[in-house]
């Protein structure tokens, strides 16, 4: 009976361990790598009145490595290599008839991003805190931001709230600023909150609600724009929802992402559902 | 308001859960990001072709692209 009452005990303790929907330390290293490459449908050239009418051709490189560190800690490191090439549009010209035609930089734009985070998370029994910083820098655009966040888990982690903060400095030096009038340097700002609450709704299912707003400031045009003036400032929320569900039957797991977005500059209602099926071996 | 009785309907159906049947919960496939790279990149290219941006439930830095 002892033995029993051990085994109970051992195999509850094991199971309370198990990740609820925080943050929880890693038990080994991990290290994630992938590359992705697309393109972008060519522009018609009917509607292309100056310039390439030949889009983006990009390849991103990711790298990821999570490790604990002692008993509490953990350290995550990321970096991202971009390259990209092809042609962007500079501007609008209205024809005759009143219809838009593009005009566009010559096929010859080159550039790349390279980009690195770190972060660091400490976790305590039912909550986890986590600090990160992070570079990006490409010729023309260098931009360093920091994350607080915590994770707090509620009703034997069948719950977690989170709540996050980040700020990042953004730093414009526009190429060829002198030959084609652009803005030499300039700077923008952001500000962002955001938090969530995740529900298990029982042993299959589980329900994310999220929340965000953003505030941006500084120069926020597009310097390779022909003529391109918006606002000083700029806000931006958003909610979402993500669901998972597993199907036993079917051994299979349902995603459903839901996000709407909306802004002070008129970009409104942008329902978008990424709905996905994990069929498992 | 279709969102918020959505939430409530599926609220509304909560269990509890034990302990030891939290086993499916736990699957990499039943995490809310099971593959962080492919979110970041998806979240990435949404805030360039969208102008868009947040509400995915954590605290992003951004991509510090333009």
């Amino acid at each position: 009976m002892k033995h029993k009452s051990t085994t109970v005990a051992a195999l509850t303790g094991a199971a309370m361990s198990l990740p609820a929907f925080s943050g929880t330390q890693p038990a080994e290293s991990t290290l994630s790598v992938s590359f992705s490459q697309y393109r972008e449908a060519d522009i018609p050239k009917d509607e292309v009145v100056a310039g390439s009418h030949e889009r983006y051709d990009i390849e991103v490189g990711k790298f990821r490595l999570v490790t604990p560190l002692g008993a509490d800690w953990s350290l995550a490191v990321d970096a991202t290599r971009e390259t990209m090439s092809g042609a962007s549009p500079w501007g609008t010209l209205y024809g005759a008839t009143g219809e838009p035609n593009l005009i566009m930089s010559g096929a010859t734009i080159s550039d790349s991003r390279t980009e690195v985070a770190l972060s660091s998370t400490r976790y305590t029994d039912n909550a986890s805190y986590t600090l990160g910083v992070a570079r990006s820098e490409e010729d023309d655009y260098k931009a360093t931001s920091y994350r607080i966040a915590g994770e707090w888990d509620r009703d034997n982690k069948l719950s977690t709230i989170a709540l996050g903060f980040s700020y990042s400095s953004d730093e414009l030096s526009p190429t060829e600023a002198v030959l084609f009038g652009r803005v030499p340097e300039a700077s923008r700002r952001s500000r962002s909150i955001s938090g969530s609450w995740t529900q298990v709704l029982g042993k299959n299912a589980v329900l994310q609600s999220g929340i965000s707003l953003t505030k941006k400031d500084g120069y926020l045009d597009d310097p390779y724009k022909l003529r391109d003036v918006r606002p000083d400032e700029r806000t931006q929320w958003a909610v979402s929802l993500r669901y998972r569900r597993f199907y036993d039957n079917r051994n299979a797991a349902l995603h459903l992402d839901y996000r709407y977005y909306d802004d002070d500059w008129g970009l409104t209602h942008i329902p978008l559902i990424y709905p996905g099926i994990k069929i498992l071996a | 308001m279709r969102l918020m009785c959505l939430v409530l309907i599926f609220l509304g159906g909560c269990e509890t859960v034990k302990p030891w049947e939290r086993g499916t919960l736990a699957r990499p496939e039943m995490q809310l990001d099971s593959d962080p790279l492919e979110t970041k990149l998806r979240e990435q290219v949404y805030q360039s072709k969208e102008a868009a941006s947040g509400g995915n439930g954590a605290a992003g830095a951004g991509c510090g692209c333009n």
